[in-house]
């Protein structure tokens, strides 16, 4: 796995979980979102983020449609589907358990 | 993530019949089974015994019918069938038993149809097309069409299209019925290697020889699993 | 599926749109993006240039962005695309049976749809390549009963009228035929005038040479000798020679220079400017205006109406009492036309054979589909989804689409010019030189494969990837029937049967109407007669008497060639189903009721017995009546019926004051007429105003009584084929007059078929082939179907044979399912034809309820399912093996 893979991987998931949380919403808002989620520690540009937001449409796992943000604007809006919904479920499962596993690894003693 | 040894397949009372007369003839009745991830499996039983049909229902190509069907954690018997079909792509390589390869396209283009159902790009299609055709030892064949083939070689084909998508469970239904015992064994040792990576395999076999490449036998006789004893008193009694 | 086909939709029209890759869309995603950060920066207190900045650098590259999307998206689905189209033509290639039936069918169904778009395109939505052909207007007057009329002006009229304030411009234009000498014998050639602006009014852009402006001249207003050719005559008169340009013509005896070739499309043989006068007692037709953009109809019209009135006050004479000025847009004089619901019928009945040969290869498709059920599983357990599997079949479709559809146009673009040579010249205007496969009938023919492939293809995609795997690789399973393939089979069948008993009644009323047509009895007799017309040089023989004996000179040495018979003479108007033309009449102590105009022609008294138009009572005038321009007239038997009910009509006075005096510079009034004409005979009614109509009241006066411009003699054999001593009767006329040129020859029976007996003819034409084809695809649906479903039960079919079962027990076995579909389909077949009569009811055609028609229906349905029946017998049956 490359590093930018790992990235991709856990960027889908921070997507996914931001929709889920916020509700549909457009990618500036989604940008935004898991920036300040992260503590202003992750940057999220274009090049990594739309990408990712149409892999997961193409992947069923969100829809797209265009609406009036709030200070109105047009802008494309991201819906989670229900496939999406299962995704996030099992990929939280897989997540949980990866960095159980992880962390294990990297500190030994404690197991 | 699949840790090893996780339960793959499990079934609790799946039994399938069909409509006969006024009433039904079964034809699988209250299966319960598991395979775990990383298995070699052999199923085996007299003809009509119902290993084909439970083979179909693994590989989910048949939906029809009742009881419970746990892939992977997730209960099949409740999936719609979009998703049901979404599970079996991800997951699940199908080696039928007379082949059934696609006459109208080349053994290249065989191979790249699976991977062209999972949204493989153009270039790593051919890529992995090409490394499927070297390791099966296929590349003179790689623009003739089925039909020009001999049987073995068909089957050959078969199984490389069952595993190009990389599934984690193969599933194969006499995939050495119409071979002759050298290609078999080929295609048994390929199991071997493909099971030591990683792959779980659940083949229908009725020899022994080949039962014996697996680590253990599931026994089908008129749609119950029966225990090996049961399975030899049958057998004595026949 | 339905989220992923509205997701495909959308990229299809993003696509259609020219926005291949999504590229506009994630451009203006992007943009949003950037301006909500913007935005932000904004609020968080940053100046303009700051936010803006800070905004783009967070954002990183663009162009990178883009690029990445664009691959992920477009790709995908393009790959997948030509995938599918790619293995759809090898699956083609492989079966060539079926590929060719379906490309050959849809092949029928899209060519016909397009050559018949073609003439409605040429004819009716597109007719006038004009600039600005939208905003022109016909201008005419409605007199005090509504009467339409012509407006004719003055040059300084014209002048005013180019003027107002809503018209761009405008044109005085006149027709008439001019002799063209300098060939082997004078030629005819119908000649249009335009005034000066005329060819820049049209927008003619001249394929050789140039148009004549206000610039050509000879000073003094009067223009310049010049002739520009339309298309067709100049391929036709001068073989498209390219050095026409300058030479030199005669017209009338007069040099006129040719200065350029029209495109296809504005009709006539020449093109010459018309010479308007500076005499103001000179009017020329000055009918054609286009009004400035964005005038409407009622606001033109209002001031037309004020100016009109002014030119009416100056020259009462050409402005009715009480007249209305009317502006109509060019095109609907053409939708009004009596061509146009003919057209459209056929139109229509194409487009629903277009419809019969798309529900045929549905039918085919599925029915092979059986025999693919197999490779579609497969497919399936190998991983595709359905909706890849409903892509792939799609895709086949398409591929066959475009094949039929390119087989399709070709024929169209071969045949339409080859079908409308059948047809009399004028059954539609100018359609030779303008109905050919152009890019938007081209475009209609892609649109039509489109839209066959979805017609044709959907329905068997959606079938045949309904998810059915598992039971299929079990071998019991392959032959044993299949609900939902079987209900989709039984509804395309009966849309098939419907859609041919609808094109069958259509067919059977056409043919009726037809009978109908013939078998009305014309009242005279149309074979063996030759009808010339010739038509004076202008301005030549402007005496009354030295004109009426040119005329009889004429007439009698025609009569004396051998193999004539008799010879008459008409006045315009010519011989049936049209002649003459509507007067006003007064009857002495008679109200004539307003309205009631009877047909007035002007003939010589030969003219009976070379028509044969037999004489009920009474007489006709003698020649030497005739000679003297005496006042009497011969009526039909419909006038005396209309206008003397119980009393005898002859002896009777009527009074047709148009025959008074000269109405216009090119007739001449009999010396001392007053329009008084006594009654001295009784004739057979013929047809007068056109086939479909019942004959008007009509009479006949002595055509010296009103003289004209030209003269058309009709001229019966003794039995020759007419048109073979045409040669003779041309030599005939040069003996007498050298230059005299023929301007139209025919036969009588020529004239009935370009009155609408061939029009009619064409269409039923048109619409029994129609109806044939669409029997023929019913019939090979059926064979496929019933095929499909003896394949399916073989094994008991073969069981029961064994038993002793008869091969008709077993056709009736085979056919039972599918005799609800026919029996459903008739059903709904005559209920279509019923709303389909209603609608047409406005057009002259038989019932399409009619018992007849519905019987001829019925029956040739019993006949295909004989033919289904006894066809199932050959088929190869292949029980394919199983797991
Ligand atoms: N479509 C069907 N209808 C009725 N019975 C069927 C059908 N398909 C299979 N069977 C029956 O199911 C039983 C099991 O078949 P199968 O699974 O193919 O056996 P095996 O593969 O063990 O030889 C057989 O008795 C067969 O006759
Ligand atoms: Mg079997």
């Amino acid at each position: 796995m490359s590093k930018q893979d790992i990235w991709q991987g856990t960027l889908a998931l921070m997507v996914l979980k931001t929709i889920e949380l916020m509700g549909p919403q457009h990618g500036y808002g989604i940008a935004r979102r898991i920036e300040q989620t992260s503590g202003h520690q992750l940057l999220v540009n274009y090049g990594t983020l739309y990408p990712a937001l149409l892999k997961l449409e193409q992947e069923g796992y969100l829809t797209s449609y265009w609406d009036t943000s709030d200070n109105n604007r047009r802008a494309k809006y991201y819906k989670l589907t229900r496939t999406g919904k299962r995704r996030i479920e099992k990929a939280t499962a897989e997540w949980e358990q990866a960095t159980e596993i992880l962390a294990r690894f990297l500190s030994p003693g404690e197991a | 993530m699949v840790t090893l040894g996780e339960v793959l397949i499990a079934l609790r009372g799946l039994e399938k019949s069909y409509p006969q007369g006024s009433g039904r003839s079964w034809v699988l009745r209250q299966i319960h089974a598991e395979i775990r991830a990383g298995e070699f499996v052999s199923i085996m039983g007299p003809s009509g015994a119902g290993k084909s049909t439970l083979l179909h229902i693994l590989g989910m190509h048949d939906a029809e019918w009742d009881g419970e069907y746990h892939f992977l954690g997730t209960a099949v018997h409740a999936l719609k069938p979009k998703h049901r079909s979404e599970l079996h792509k991800a997951h699940i390589g199908f080696v039928f038993q007379s082949y059934h390869l696609l006459d109208d396209l080349t053994v290249a283009e065989n191979l790249e149809v699976p991977l062209s159902y999972r949204d493989v790009g153009r270039k790593e299609r051919q890529a992995r097309v090409a490394d499927t055709l070297d390791r099966f030892q296929i590349v003179g064949k790689k623009d003739l069409y089925p039909g020009q083939l001999s049987g073995g070689q068909q089957q050959l084909v078969g199984v490389a299209r069952a595993v190009i998508a990389n599934p984690q469970v193969i599933l194969a239904d006499e995939p050495t019925g119409n071979l002759h015992s050298e290609q078999g064994r080929e295609i048994m040792e390929l199991f071997t290697r493909l099971n030591a990576a990683g792959t779980t395999i659940v083949q229908v076999t009725h020899s022994e020889t080949n039962a014996a490449y697996g680590r253990r036998i599931i026994h089908l006789r008129d749609g119950h699993v029966v225990q090996p004893e049961e399975s030899q008193v049958h057998a004595a009694q026949a | 599926m339905f989220r992923r086909l509205r997701a495909s939709w959308r990229r299809l029209l993003a696509t259609l749109g020219g926005d291949l890759h999504g590229e506009r869309e994630i451009t203006d995603e992007l943009r949003s993006h950037l301006d909500h950060h913007i935005e932000d920066n904004l609020r968080a207190g940053m100046t303009r240039d700051v936010a803006e900045r800070a905004a783009r650098v967070h954002a990183g590259g663009l162009g990178q962005t883009v690029e990445q999307v664009r691959d992920r998206r477009g790709l995908a689905w393009l790959d997948s695309l030509t995938q599918d189209v790619h293995c759809a033509a090898r699956s083609a290639r492989r079966r060539p049976k079926f590929a060719v039936v379906a490309v050959l069918t849809l092949a029928i169904g899209i060519g016909t749809t397009t050559a018949l778009f073609s003439l409605v395109y040429a004819v009716l939505l597109n007719p006038f390549n004009y600039e600005g052909a939208d905003r022109t207007v016909n201008l005419s007057l409605l007199t005090d009963t509504g009467a339409p009329q012509g407006v004719f002006l003055t040059a300084d009229q014209l002048t005013q009228l180019r003027r107002a304030s809503v018209v761009e411009d405008a044109v005085a234009t006149d027709a008439f035929g001019m002799t063209l000498t300098g060939g082997d014998l004078p030629e005819y050639a119908r000649t249009l005038f335009y005034s000066l602006n005329g060819p820049g009014f049209l927008g003619i852009r001249p394929v050789l040479g140039r148009i004549f402006t206000e610039a050509d001249t000879l000073g003094g207003g009067t223009p310049a000798r010049v002739v520009i050719l339309s298309y067709a005559f100049w391929r036709s008169r001068f073989a498209g020679a390219t050095d026409v340009v300058g030479r030199t013509v005669q017209l009338d005896r007069t040099p006129y220079t040719i200065i350029g070739v029209a495109p296809p499309g504005f009709g006539g043989d020449i093109l010459v400017p018309l010479d308007m006068g500076s005499d103001p007692s000179h009017a020329w037709s000055g009918g054609m205006v286009r009004l400035k953009p964005g005038t409407d109809l009622s606001a033109a019209q209002s001031e037309l109406q004020a100016l009109m009135t002014g030119f009416a006050a100056e020259s009462p004479q050409r402005f009715p009492p009480g007249f209305r000025v009317r502006v109509s847009r060019l095109i609907e004089g053409r939708r009004a036309a009596s061509f146009a619901l003919p057209l459209v019928v056929s139109f229509a009945a194409a487009v629903l054979l277009l419809v019969v040969t798309c529900v045929t290869v549905s039918v085919l498709s599925l029915a092979r589909g059986a025999a693919r059920l197999r490779e579609l599983a497969v497919r399936q357990a190998i991983g595709a989804s359905r909706w890849r599997l409903v892509r792939q079949l799609m895709a086949e479709s398409l591929v066959l689409a475009l094949a039929g559809a390119g087989a399709g146009i070709a024929f169209a673009y071969w045949g339409t010019p080859r079908a409308l040579k059948w047809l009399p010249p004028n059954s539609f205007p100018d359609v030779a030189e303008t109905v050919y496969v152009s890019g938007p009938v081209l475009l209609f023919g892609v649109g039509l494969a489109l839209l066959t492939s979805v017609l044709s293809g959907l329905s068997p995609a959606l079938t045949l990837s309904r998810r059915r795997v598992g039971g299929l690789f079990q071998a019991a399973m392959v032959l044993v029937s299949d609900a939902d393939h079987g209900r989709a089979h039984q509804v395309l069948v009966a849309a098939q049967v419907a859609f041919t008993v609808l094109l069958l009644a259509g067919t059977g009323a056409g043919v009726r109407s037809l009978l109908a047509l013939l078998n009305t009895p014309l009242g005279y007799d149309p074979s063996n007669v030759l009808v010339v017309s010739a038509n004076l040089p202008l301005g030549s023989y402007r005496e009354w008497a030295a004109r009426a004996t040119f005329f009889e000179q004429l007439r009698a040495r025609i009569a004396s060639t051998p193999q004539v018979d008799a010879a008459g003479m008409s006045i315009y108007g010519g011989v049936p189903p049209r002649m003459g033309w509507r007067s006003l009449v007064e009857v002495p102590g008679r109200t004539v009721p307003p309205g009631m105009h009877p047909i007035v022609h002007r003939v010589s008294p030969e003219y009976f017995a070379a028509l044969r138009i037999p004489v009920l009572r009474g007489r006709v005038w003698s020649a030497a009546e005739g000679q003297r321009a005496t006042g009497v007239a011969v009526v039909t038997q419909g006038m005396a019926r209309a206008f003397w009910p119980g009393a005898d009509p002859i002896g009777q006075r009527i009074h047709v004051p148009e025959l008074a005096r000269s109405s216009s510079q090119f007739v001449l009034a009999a010396p001392g007429a007053d329009g008084w004409m006594e009654v001295v005979g009784v004739v057979g009614d013929t047809p007068n105003i056109g086939l479909h109509d019942a004959p008007a009241p009509a009479m006949y006066v002595p055509h010296t009584v009103m003289l004209g411009d030209g003269a058309v003699f009709a001229i019966r054999t003794t039995g020759a084929e007419p048109l073979a001593l045409l040669r003779t009767v041309r030599e005939q006329m040069q003996a007498i007059s050298p230059g005299q040129a023929v301007a139209q020859a025919r036969t009588a029976q020529d004239a009935l078929d370009a009155g609408g007996w061939a029009r009619e003819r064409f269409v039923v034409f048109l619409l029994s082939g129609f109806g044939v084809l669409a029997l023929v695809l019913a019939v090979v649906g059926l064979f496929s179907v019933v095929s499909f479903s003896v394949a399916r039960r073989v094994r008991e079919f073969g069981i029961r044979l064994a038993l002793g079962a008869r091969r008709t027990t077993i056709a009736t076995l085979a056919l039972r399912p599918l005799a609800w579909s026919i029996a459903a389909g008739l059903v709904v077949g005559v209920a279509l034809s019923t709303v389909a009569n209603a609608l047409l009811a406005r057009w002259s055609i038989g019932d399409l309820t009619d018992p007849v028609v519905l019987k001829v229906a019925w029956l040739v349905h019993k006949f295909n399912e004989i033919a289904a029946a006894d066809g199932f017998v050959p088929i190869e049956v292949n029980p394919s093996a199983g797991d």
